[in-house]
């Protein structure tokens, strides 16, 4: 019975460990995309400054702002969340602007793959945790995605609004950005 | 036709102009909505500092007086007067303890005043990351032989948000000699300040090496300083300075090489091992310790009383001297009276125990009338006599003090003594013997010792007094080299001659 106990633990610190390895690994490039679509969102056009009006009060969760409020592995599910809600978002209705949408193709592309490289991952996680729903910090995320989606369908997907989300998501790559350079030091 | 001529000589001119300004217009709404505004921004960090500076584009009034104002985007919060840019005639504004969120979106609108009136204001939008220009800081540098010193000069107080940068601007010094360059990180953390000094060690000397300090950013407009220092050889003063080192640890050692001689020499550290081959204890068998050696030499003595029996052929006075023999005499020194009488003992036996035990000795207690015929083989010579004189010490053994056990040969145990034979262990040291020849008429026990083996004028000649020769008992089986040793084991036949002295009262004294 104990030796059982034993054999679990191991392959659950070996498969971790596996995993944080493997992670490690891919921040380098993870960093670059962060980079890129830093660089995607800012070549949306639009001032901030002509929407102060329609300013909405951010909640962005500590867990992306404080990076010792995670474990190595909360990082994975953060990051597969992140870029999750965040194609969500652009997949949604931006006619009402004057973006580019060759820009905004190229944003969801590489919101894609990141998310596509990170999902294996993320999948074995789940397995071995079968927990990630309870997950506090991604619990978090998703209401405060869904936050944003709730203003941007209230001010009618209107120009200002989407400079706003789109201000506060360059503010979530900026944290994401220092997060994975938290744990990759 | 002229209207028409016209609008076909305007109208291309139209279509030019108007393509013209369209393509005009379609640029400048493609330039980033910075063109339009009155004024440009700049965030600058500087000396570790976050500097606002601003320019007007319009110079045709000069204003006098500017205030800064300023929020975020990410709170629904109005414009702020900034603590210490208001009414201020300087156009820019030190924010290094506001704006320290390096995610965050902040608005600044600086309004330009000339007396009283208002002249212009001008906001924008400053993203910390992407717009604050990181100036590398300022530093020095030192050069040495093998190594570099790289010596920063950091505030009093680091920033909040120089703790923040090190994830995406982290603080690199740079060090090229030649064409190989080398980063290494610096961590920033609050504690930092004042000067810090950062060392670029195992350089190689007589090269020139270049170093650069600066934020690590994607932005490449910033061109790092790039200070060179020239790596000096080894100069004299530093051999010089080795070779006294090098000097006084030699001398040193020296100092500490003849102190260990002389001390070997005299014997306090490092014993000479050539011993005596005796000591040498882990050549012997371990069975050589098995058994203790005797401290002292003993002689164990066998006395035997026998009765003496009155034959009905003797006269009245034979027996009346027979009956005072009888009785043991014994004077107040707790010696024996009884007269030791040297036996030989059969051939067998004497030779046994000659062989086996000199230090057997047969005291026998004999009918004076019957001097031959009375001697029984009533002793068999002693198996191991070494037991029964070792238990027989005096002093700190008598404790366990024991008779001796002896056994006949042929017996496994040790026979009950018959009540007429009493066995004592008796020290020939200090045992006086008593000369028969001076009372005859006196029954005491006699040394009856054959002639032909017993002379007591030449002790030498005895076989069978080795044990009466009192001397220390020669080397058995059973004794050791080393107790040997310490005995001195001098010539027995020697010691017996010397150790017999006559006390007088026809005593010898041994």
């Amino acid at each position: 019975m104990a030796n059982r106990y034993i054999f679990q633990i191991a392959l659950l610190l070996c498969i971790t460990t596996a995993l944080a390895e493997s992670y490690t690994l891919d921040q380098s490039q993870q960093k670059s995309s962060i980079l890129v679509c830093q660089d995607l969102l800012n070549q949306l056009n639009g001032s901030a400054t002509d929407c102060l009006k329609q300013r909405m009060n951010s909640k962005i969760p500590e867990e992306i702002k404080n990076p010792q409020l995670l474990q190595k592995e909360d990082l994975v599910l953060v990051t597969y969340e992140l870029f999750q809600q965040i194609f969500g978002i652009f997949s949604r209705n931006f006619s009402r602007t004057s973006w580019n949408e060759t820009i905004v193709e190229k944003l969801l592309m590489e919101l894609y793959q990141q998310k596509n490289q990170l999902k294996t991952t993320v999948e074995e996680i789940i397995k071995e945790t079968n927990d990630i729903w309870g997950n506090k910090h991604i619990l978090n995320l998703k209401k405060y995605y869904f936050s944003l989606m709730r203003y941007l369908k209230a001010n009618k997907y209107s120009s200002c609004a989407w400079i706003i989300i789109k201000t506060e998501i360059i503010r979530n790559f900026v944290y994401l950005d220092k997060l994975i350079s938290y744990f990759s030091n | 036709m002229l209207w028409s001529q016209n609008a076909f000589r305007i109208s291309p001119l139209k279509l030019c102009l108007l393509a013209c300004a369209s393509f005009l217009f379609g640029i400048s709404c493609a330039l980033p909505d910075a063109s339009k505004k009155p004024c440009h921004f700049k965030l600058t960090l500087q000396n570790f500092r976050s500097i606002l500076s601003w320019t007007f584009k319009n110079h045709s009034v000069e204003p006098t007086h500017y205030t800064l104002q300023s929020t975020i985007m990410s709170k629904n919060d109005p414009l702020e007067m900034v603590e210490g840019c208001t009414n201020i005639r300087r156009r820019f504004c030190d924010l290094t303890d506001m704006w320290d969120d390096i995610g965050e979106t902040y608005i600044p609108q600086v309004v330009a005043f000339q007396g009283n009136r208002t002249l212009n204001s001008c906001m924008d939008e400053i993203r910390l990351i992407y717009n604050m220009s990181l100036q590398p800081p300022e530093f020095e540098v030192e050069a040495f032989t093998d190594r570099v010193k790289v010596i920063l000069r950091f505030p009093a107080a680091l920033p909040s948000i120089l703790e923040e940068l090190q994830y995406s601007a982290p603080l690199v010094v740079r060090g090229q000699a030649g064409k190989i360059a080398k980063e290494h990180k610096l961590g920033l953390n609050r504690n930092i300040s004042g000067n810090f000094t950062y060392v670029i060690d195992k350089l190689i000397p007589n090269t020139n090496y270049c170093v650069s300090v600066y934020f690590k950013h994607r932005d490449p407009d910033v061109k790092p300083v790039i200070r060179c220092a020239f790596l000096p050889p080894g100069n004299q003063s530093e051999s010089l300075e080795s070779d006294k080192a090098g000097g006084i640890i030699g001398l040193f050692m020296l100092v500490a090489v003849i102190v260990t001689m002389v001390l070997r020499r005299t014997g306090y550290i490092c014993l000479k091992t050539d011993y005596p081959h005796v000591l040498y204890f882990k050549h012997l068998p371990t069975c050589t310790f098995l058994e203790l050696p005797p401290l002292e030499a003993m002689d164990a003595v066998e006395v035997i009383l026998v009765p003496r029996k009155k034959k009905k052929d003797y006269n009245s006075e034979e027996e009346s001297d027979n009956d005072q023999e009888n009785i043991p005499r014994s004077n107040g020194g707790g010696y024996t009276m009884h007269g030791l009488v040297g036996r030989p003992l059969d051939p067998a036996s004497m030779s046994s125990a000659t062989l086996e035990d000199p230090t057997q000795l047969v005291l026998e207690e004999v009918d004076e009338s019957e001097p031959e015929a009375e001697l029984e083989p009533l002793v068999a010579p002693l198996e191991c006599p070494d037991s029964g004189v070792y238990q027989e010490r005096s002093g700190a053994y008598e404790g366990r003090r024991e008779p001796p056990q002896y056994s006949l040969p042929g017996e496994d145990s040790a026979p009950e003594e018959p009540e007429d034979r009493r066995t004592f262990n008796v020290d020939l040291k200090s045992v006086c013997v008593r000369i028969l020849d001076e009372d005859p008429d006196d029954v005491p026990p006699v040394l009856t010792l054959p002639e032909e083996m017993v002379d007591l004028e030449e002790p030498e000649d005895l076989d069978l007094p080795v044990a009466f020769q009192g001397g220390p008992a020669p080397p058995s089986a059973g004794l050791s080299e080393v107790d040997q040793w310490a005995e001195g084991v001098p010539s027995e036949e020697t010691d017996s001659c010397e150790s017999e002295v006559d006390v007088g009262d026809g005593y010898l004294a041994r």
